[in-house]
C-alpha cells in the first residue's frame, strides 16, 4: 500500500464502519449471547479507542514512510502496527486512563480472552479487506494512496 | 524465400539512429522515397520523393537509383541499375542503410518467421505502378495533408469511408486495450468501439520486447500482483490467482507468492507474475470483452478533426479481399491513441559500428532486439568472451542468459559486464528523506519507479509540480535500476569467484573490427590516462530503449499538424542519446490541443511519457490511464456512464463469472 495521510485517516474510517463495527457485532453476539453482558459494550467501547488511537499515530507512520524510498506501506508494517496499536489500547486501561474500563478487567483471564480474540477477528477481515476486496467496490481508492472519490 | 527480410538503419537529423526491419512479403517491386505514396517511407528531406526501386523476383533483387539528388551508395561506389549482392549494404543519401537480414537468402529455401523472429517489423507493399492506383493513393492523401479540419463531405465522397464509431483506440497493444477494457466495464457496448492496429493479439509486441530481452513465458516480469491489465480493479491480483491454480494442482508451494505480496518489499523479495500468465489472461479478457469484433488489421497515417466535430483516422488496411481499397477512413467521437515505443534507437557508438561495419553487425547486438544467434553461437564454441554492457533490469536477465547458456551446454563464456563507473552503496539516488539503496554497483528498486509514484503521495506530489521541477524529480526517481534476486545475486558471486565473470568500469572510446572479434577500447572511468583494449566476440548493450515519438510518422504528424506540446526531459547520460518526452497530456490524459467540439483524444504509455504520472508505461500506469480517460470521458460528453460502486462491484461479478460485460 502506498497511503497518503487522508487516505489512512478516509481509509480506517471506511473500515470501521464497514469492517469493525459489523464484525465487532457478530462477534459479541457469538461470544457473549447476552447484550447485558459487560464484555458486549467493552468490545465497542474498545474498538473505538483502538479507532482513535490510530487516528493519532497516523502522522506518525507518515513520517515513517517518507523515510522509505518507496514511500509505501507493506502489509507486514500494517500489521505490526495495528498490533501495536491494540497494545497501547490495553496499557491505557491498565493504567485506569480510560473512563469506561477498569484497569481490572485486564485481570480478568475471561474477559482478556475475549479482548484478544476480539482483536484478532477484526485485524484478519481488515487487512483482508485492505488486500482487495475493498477496490472491487472503490476502484480509484488504490490510485488515490486510500482515498475515496473521484481521481 | 519470402518474406524477405531487411534491416533499416536510419540516422536522423539530430544524430540519433533508429533501427527498424521491413519485410517485404513477396516477389514484386518496391519502392523507396520520401513520399507518402512509396512502399519504404522515410520522412527526411535527404531522400529523395522518389529515390529507389527494388525489382524482387525469386532469384535475385534488382536495385535502381530513380534519379535522387543524394545517391545511393555500396561500399562508397555509387549505384546506377544492378543486381543486388545481398553481403553488401545499401547506403542511401549516406544516411540510410538496407541490409538483407536472413542468411537464408534468395535460392536457399525459406524463411521461417516466428514471433519473437519479428521485432517493430512493417510490412511493406508491393508499389503497384498502375496510373489510377497512383491517382487514387494521390487523392487519398490530399484529403488529409497539410490539413487541420477535413471536410466531412469530401470524406463521404471520397469512397474510403470504413467506418464509423463513438470509440476508436488507435495503436491495438495493451495500452488500447485497457482504454476499450475500461470503456467496456463502464458499459459501452462493443459494438460502438473500434480498434486499429498491427497486431491482432495485444501483447504481441510486448511480448516481442520480451522474449528478445530473454523473459520467455514461464520467467517473471517486473511487475506487481495488483498490476492486472486484465482486470479493472486489481482484484484477484496474479498471486492470488496463481495460489488458487497451484492448489488445484496440488502444490502447496503456490501459496509462495501470497506470502510475498504479505511480506514485500521488507520481508521478502517483491511478487512478480510469470509472462505466461499475464499474457493468458489478456487472452481470456479480449475474448470476454469481443475484442475481435472491434479490432481492424492496418497502420494508421494520419489523425484529423473533420467539419462536423469529430475524428477522422486514415489507415492503411491490412491486404484483404482482393480488390478492397486499403486505403481507409474511419470516423470517430472520441479518440484514444497509445502506439507504444516508435522504434529502437542504438547508442551512438553502437548504431556506427553497425553501419560502418555490417558484415560484423551479428556481433553487436541490443539486448531488446532478437539475437539468439549469440546464444546458439555461444553453446557450441569453443570459448567466447562477451561484453554485457548496462546495468539495468535487462542486464540482469540477459547475465542470467548467459549463465543458463553457460551451465547447460557447459560452454566457456567469459563475461565482462561493463558499467560507466562504480556507485558506492550509500550514493544512491536521494529524494526528499528517502534514499535509495545500492547493491552490487547497480541502483535497485523493485519496479522502474518507486511504488508510490503508481497510487500514493508521489503520485499526487509529481501531479502538482511545474514542468522543470518535475523534469529534475523524474530523472532522479526512474534512472537505471534493476530489483534485488537472490538468484542474480548468487550469480554474480558465483561467477566472480569462478572467474568467468567480472566488472569494469569505464566508457566504450572506439569499437572496430580485429580478426574475428571486435576490439572494444575502454576508458577507465577516474582515470582517463588508462585504455584498455577487450577482444570480444559479441557486445550485448543493455543500455534500454530510447523512444522518440517522432521516429513514429504518424505521431510526427498529428505532433506537426496540431503543434502539439511535449515534455521536456532532463538530459540523459553522454553515453544514451538525449531524449525529449512524449506527448503532452492534461492530468485526464487527454491532449489539449485535439479537444474539438465535445470530441476529444486521449493518450498512454510510452508516448506520453515525462509527464504528470511517471509509471505510464507500465501495466498499472496503462490502467490509471485509463481509468482517468474513461472517467474524464463520462464527465464531458456523458458519452459514457458513470462507474460508481455499486456498478463496479456488478462489472466485477461478470469478470468472475466470465461473462461480457
Amino acid at each position: 500500500m502506498t497511503p497518503t495521510l487522508m487516505g489512512r485517516w478516509q481509509t480506517r474510517i471506511i473500515l470501521f464502519f464497514i469492517v469493525g463495527l459489523p464484525v465487532t457485532l457478530l462477534f459479541a453476539l457469538a461470544w457473549t449471547r447476552d447484550f447485558s453482558d459487560p464484555g458486549f459494550t467493552m468490545v465497542f467501547l474498545v474498538l473505538m479507542t483502538i479507532f482513535l488511537v490510530g487516528m493519532v499515530l497516523d502522522p506518525a507512520y507518515i513520517l515513517v514512510q517518507s523515510l522509505r524510498w518507496e514511500n509505501d506501506w507493506p502489509f507486514a508494517f500494517q500489521l505490526f502496527f495495528s498490533i501495536c496499536e491494540f497494545l497501547v489500547v490495553l496499557a491505557l486501561i491498565a493504567a485506569d486512563w480510560l473512563p469506561f474500563a477498569h484497569a481490572s478487567v485486564i485481570d480478568d483471564p475471561e474477559m482478556r480472552k475475549m479482548l484478544f480474540s476480539h482483536f484478532a477477528v477484526v485485524v484478519t477481515f481488515s487487512i483482508l479487506a485492505l488486500l482487495g476486496p475493498l477496490q472491487v467496490f472503490l476502484p480509484r481508492w488504490r490510485y488515490k494512496g486510500g482515498e475515496v472519490g473521484r481521481l | 524465400m519470402f518474406p524477405l527480410r531487411i534491416e533499416i538503419s536510419h540516422q536522423q537529423e539530430n544524430g540519433e539512429t533508429a533501427t527498424s526491419f521491413v519485410l517485404l512479403p513477396e516477389a514484386g517491386l518496391y519502392t523507396v522515397g520520401r513520399n507518402v505514396d512509396q512502399s519504404i517511407i522515410f520522412e527526411d528531406d535527404r531522400i529523395s520523393g522518389k529515390h529507389l526501386t527494388l525489382d524482387v523476383s525469386p532469384s535475385a533483387i534488382v536495385i535502381e537509383d530513380v534519379g535522387s539528388t543524394n545517391g545511393t551508395t555500396i561500399d562508397g561506389r555509387e549505384v546506377r541499375k544492378e543486381v543486388w549482392d545481398l553481403r553488401r549494404s545499401l547506403v542511401l543519401a549516406g544516411i540510410v542503410t538496407l541490409h538483407v537480414v536472413s542468411t537464408v537468402g534468395i535460392d536457399e529455401g525459406p524463411v521461417t518467421l516466428n514471433a519473437e523472429d519479428r521485432h517493430q517489423t512493417i510490412v511493406a507493399e508491393r508499389g503497384s505502378f498502375g496510373e489510377q492506383h497512383e491517382r487514387e493513393v494521390q487523392a487519398f492523401h490530399e484529403l488529409f495533408m497539410g490539413r487541420q479540419i477535413v471536410d466531412i463531405n469530401a470524406i463521404s465522397q471520397s469512397g474510403h469511408l470504413k467506418f464509423e464509431r463513438d470509440f476508436i483506440a488507435i495503436g491495438g497493444g495493451i495500452g488500447s486495450f485497457t482504454w476499450v477494457d475500461h470503456l467496456r466495464v463502464f458499459g459501452v457496448g462493443a459494438e460502438r468501439i473500434g480498434v486499429i492496429g498491427e497486431n491482432e493479439i495485444c501483447h504481441a509486441n510486448y511480448e516481442r520486447y520480451c522474449q528478445a530481452s530473454q523473459i520467455p513465458r514461464h520467467e517473471r516480469l517486473r511487475s506487481n500482483s495488483a498490476s492486472t491489465p486484465d482486470n479493472v480493479w486489481g482484484f484477484p491480483g496474479y498471486a492470488l490467482r496463481e495460489a488458487i491454480q497451484a492448489l488445484r494442482l496440488g502444490k502447496i508451494s503456490g501459496v509462495r507468492g501470497i506470502f510475498q505480496v504479505f511480506m514485500e518489499p521488507v520481508l521478502a523479495e517483491s511478487y512478480t507474475p510469470r509472462a505466461g500468465d499475464v499474457f493468458r489472461s489478456l487472452e481470456v479478457e479480449m475474448q470476454r470483452i469481443g475484442w475481435d469484433s472491434m479490432f481492424r488489421k492496418g497502420i494508421v497515417r494520419a489523425l484529423r478533426k473533420t467539419s462536423d466535430g469529430r475524428y477522422a483516422v486514415f489507415f492503411k488496411a491490412a491486404a484483404g479481399v482482393a480488390g478492397e481499397k486499403r486505403n481507409c477512413i474511419a470516423l470517430a467521437r472520441h479518440v484514444h491513441v497509445a502506439t507504444g515505443y516508435p522504434a529502437v534507437n542504438f547508442v551512438n557508438d553502437l548504431a556506427r559500428f553497425r553501419i560502418e561495419h555490417r558484415e560484423r553487425s551479428g556481433h553487436v547486438v541490443n539486448a531488446y532486439l532478437d539475437h539468439e544467434h549469440v546464444y546458439e553461437h555461444m553453446a557450441l564454441a569453443e570459448h567466447t568472451t562477451v561484453i554485457v554492457r548496462g546495468r539495468g533490469i535487462v542486464a540482469s536477465r540477459i547475465l542470467q542468459k548467459l549463465a543458463e547458456t553457460r551451465a547447460k551446454n557447459a560452454a566457456n563464456i567469459t563475461v565482462v559486464h561493463l558499467m560507466r563507473s562504480p556507485i558506492n552503496h550509500r550514493a544512491g539516488a536521494r529524494f526528499g528523506r528517502a534514499r535509495r539503496s545500492v547493491f552490487n554497483d547497480v541502483e535497485v528498486q523493485p519496479f522502474n519507479w518507486p511504488k508510490s509514484c503508481w497510487g500514493g503521495e508521489l503520485r499526487t506530489r509529481l501531479e502538482a509540480m511545474p514542468q522543470a521541477q518535475r523534469a529534475r524529480a523524474l530523472a532522479v526517481l526512474g534512472g537505471t535500476t534493476t530489483a534485488i534476486r537472490s538468484d542474480w545475486i548468487e550469480l554474480a558471486e558465483q561467477g566472480q569467484e569462478e572467474g568467468w565473470y567480472r566488472k569494469i568500469y569505464g566508457s566504450v572510446i572506439a569499437m572496430e573490427p580485429h580478426g574475428d572479434t571486435v576490439r572494444v577500447t575502454i576508458e577507465r572511468s577516474g582515470d582517463i590516462a588508462r585504455k584498455d583494449a577487450i577482444d570480444a566476440d559479441y557486445v550485448i548493450d543493455c543500455t534500454g530503449l530510447v523512444g522518440e515519438v517522432t521516429n513514429s510518422s504518424f505521431l510526427a504528424d498529428l505532433l506537426a499538424t496540431y503543434s502539439l506540446p511535449r515534455n521536456e526531459l532532463e538530459p540523459a547520460g553522454k553515453e544514451r542519446p538525449a531524449s525529449r518526452g512524449g506527448i503532452m497530456v492534461t492530468n485526464d490524459f487527454e491532449i489539449a490541443g485535439m479537444r474539438h467540439g465535445s470530441g476529444s483524444v486521449h493518450c498512454s504509455g510510452q508516448i506520453c511519457g515525462g509527464g504528470h504520472y511517471a509509471p505510464v508505461d507500465s501495466f498499472l500506469g496503462l490502467q490509471y490511464a485509463a481509468l482517468r480517460a474513461v472517467d474524464h470521458l463520462s464527465v464531458i460528453g456523458g458519452a459514457v456512464p458513470p462507474l460508481g460502486p455499486v456498478r463496479s462491484f456488478s462489472g466485477w461479478l461478470k469478470w468472475c463469472r466470465g461473462v461480457a460485460p
